[in-house]
């Protein structure tokens, strides 16, 4: 390790996480209301235009964007170093895969090939600037790491996921290539949620788990095995037809029970026992994934397409969209008190005017956020049952992601009026 | 018997302040007052003791070491002073009994706090241990205060 390349000042400036934290619920929302005018057709089966939309939406518009701006944040803090080409780079990131994915809805919901084209030319580069931004970071000798561990899996398994999805997406902008769409979305499907939804949470947990709420460390050599053996699984059952699958898929689902198991019970020996909403966005996202592992075994005996519908709800909306909200209202709130109080040191009248993270968003707004995410989850699973509760659905959906979109415009409003306040105050000159 | 690295070392005396913390912050919350004010000095003591086994003790090792005096150890010292600031307007929401504005600052200062420990634990601990000759020593002198 070269200790001179390595800076722990190295925080980005405020709007390189926030301007990807505040358009990801704006996708939410979209998603929400093609949700409303959809109504019940949206059930009408897997393959419907609309559903291939709501998913990418939610999945590329709400969870990648989240992702990728926790991760300009958070890997300056954990490995000193900032993502290579930051600041002008990133917005370049966020500008192409936002088009991306309103092209590529666009193309599903007009099913016209340029908007197929676009949206492969888009995501494309935006994709390729970012792999190719966070590669060196993670082909480097950093530090050997739980966290770099997991981050190197959850790259290679977002790289199988997005590669099979454009690979489909180039299907469609040129039809002469005649690919087996039900195969390829079965992989990109299994990659998507077994794979990269899992590794995100597993990553999220292993850090903010012990950290927030003081419970025993996770076991580093356990959560490295397990994130591998989740990988060979997934390459197994991708590559593998025939006999093994059903033992695979054994593997792949122990593969999961002993994360879920392990976290909760983590989690359950939590030192820091005060009621916060956060843990309970937690503790919603593992459970989800436990009900994913039930329906997986038994949905089968459900309508093949009930059984489709109710693995993607759980592992999307349950299981990572809940926990990236929790976190989002955290990570939001604590970022604007830190920037604002690394701006009020040199000017040592200005601390009395930096909110508290509390002030930034309040409690009782992210506990209004849990009860909006947790009635849209619950009407979204019902009215797979009862259609004609899909309007409703659609409704409390729209409720929780502007909401959302509320808690953190307001935030980042009272950030630029602060800031304005404290810069008005005299410097003082520090010799640091 | 005693770590035998620096980041060991300290990261078992981060884990120690967060429990502490954890235990006061609870019985605060709780309503328990009374006790909960007499564990929080106890954590607020055990904080101000690992800050000055950095700053009386390993960052000058560090910075002597290294000739480094204006970077890490610098920010790390800064942000010592914003968990100081944040610890006094807690004393202060105890000292009036202000329940909201009490959770509001230990939920700023608990955060504040973790990105502090992530830093040291990734980065900066594992740089003394790299850079440092005389590990064993200070953690004896770290120990000893």
């Amino acid at each position: 390790m070269n200790i001179r390349g390595l800076s722990l000042e190295t925080i980005p400036p405020i709007f390189t996480p926030f301007r990807f934290f505040l358009s990801a619920p704006l996708s939410g929302i979209l998603a929400a209301i093609l949700l409303i005018y959809s109504g019940t057709d949206i059930w009408l089966t897997r393959w419907n235009i609309n559903n291939l939309a709501l998913t990418h939406l939610l999945t590329i518009g709400f969870m990648l964007i989240v992702m990728l701006g926790a991760l300009y944040q958070f890997i300056p803090v954990m490995t000193g170093q900032l993502i290579p080409g930051s600041k002008k780079l990133a917005s370049s990131i966020h500008i192409m895969i936002s088009l991306g994915v309103l092209t590529l809805v666009t193309g599903f919901l007009s099913h016209s090939r340029i908007f197929f084209i676009l949206a492969l030319f888009f995501l494309g580069i935006g994709l390729c600037l970012f792999a190719g931004s966070l590669l060196p970071l993670l082909i480097a000798r950093l530090q050997n790491q739980l966290i770099v561990f997991l981050l190197r899996i959850l790259y290679l398994v977002l790289m199988v996921t997005l590669g099979l999805g454009l690979y489909m997406l180039l299907a469609h902008a040129v039809p002469s290539l005649e690919i087996d769409f039900r195969n390829y979305t079965d992989l990109h499907v299994l990659w998507g949620l077994a794979g990269w939804i899992v590794l995100i949470i597993m990553a999220i947990s292993s850090q903010v788990i012990p950290m927030f709420y003081v419970t025993p460390e996770f076991s580093r050599n356990y959560l490295k095995m397990l994130s591998l053996a989740i990988l060979i699984t997934l390459v197994s059952l991708s590559l593998y037809q025939g006999g093994y699958i059903k033992a695979l898929e054994v593997l792949l689902t122990l593969e999961l029970l002993i994360f879920v198991v392990y976290t909760l019970h983590l989690i359950g020996q939590r030192k820091r026992k005060i009621a916060d909403v956060t843990i309970y966005f937690f503790r919603l996202s593992l459970v989800s994934l436990l009900v994913g592992i039930i329906i997986w075994w038994l949905g089968r005996y459900l309508a093949q397409q009930t059984f489709y519908f109710l693995l993607a709800i759980v592992m999307i909306y349950g299981l990572a969209i809940s926990a990236i909200t929790g976190m989002l209202h955290k990570i939001a709130a604590f970022l604007i008190f830190l920037h604002l109080q690394k701006l009020s040191l040199s000017r040592p009248t200005a601390i009395s005017l930096v909110p508290n993270m509390k002030q930034v968003i309040s409690s009782q707004n992210s506990w209004i956020q849990f009860m909006l995410f947790l009635l849209s989850y619950a009407f979204i699973l019902v009215s797979v049952f009862f259609p004609q509760l899909t309007v409703l659905a659609g409704v409390f959906m729209l409720l929780s992601f502007s909401w959302l979109a509320y808690c953190l415009f307001q935030a980042i409003r009272r950030y630029q009026k602060i800031q304005l306040e404290i810069l008005a105050l005299p410097e003082m000159k520090m010799s640091i | 018997m005693l770590s035998s690295s620096i980041n060991a070392f300290m990261a078992a005396h981060h884990k120690q302040c967060d429990e502490l913390f954890a235990q006061a912050e609870k019985s605060v919350a709780d309503g328990h007052w009374d006790s909960g004010l007499q564990e929080w000095q106890a954590f607020a003591e055990e904080l101000e003791k690992h800050f000055s086994r950095e700053e009386q003790i390993l960052f000058p090792e560090f910075e002597q070491a290294t000739g480094m005096t204006s970077g890490p150890t610098q920010m790390m010292r800064m942000e010592h002073e914003q968990m100081r600031a944040l610890v006094n307007e807690i004393n202060k929401a105890g000292d009036n009994k202000d329940l909201d504005q009490f959770l509001a600052l230990t939920e700023t200062l608990m955060i504040t706090m973790q990105q502090h420990n992530m830093k040291e634990e990734q980065i900066l601990y594992p740089m003394t241990d790299q850079s440092l000759t005389n590990v064993a020593d200070i953690i004896e002198r770290m120990n000893q205060t």
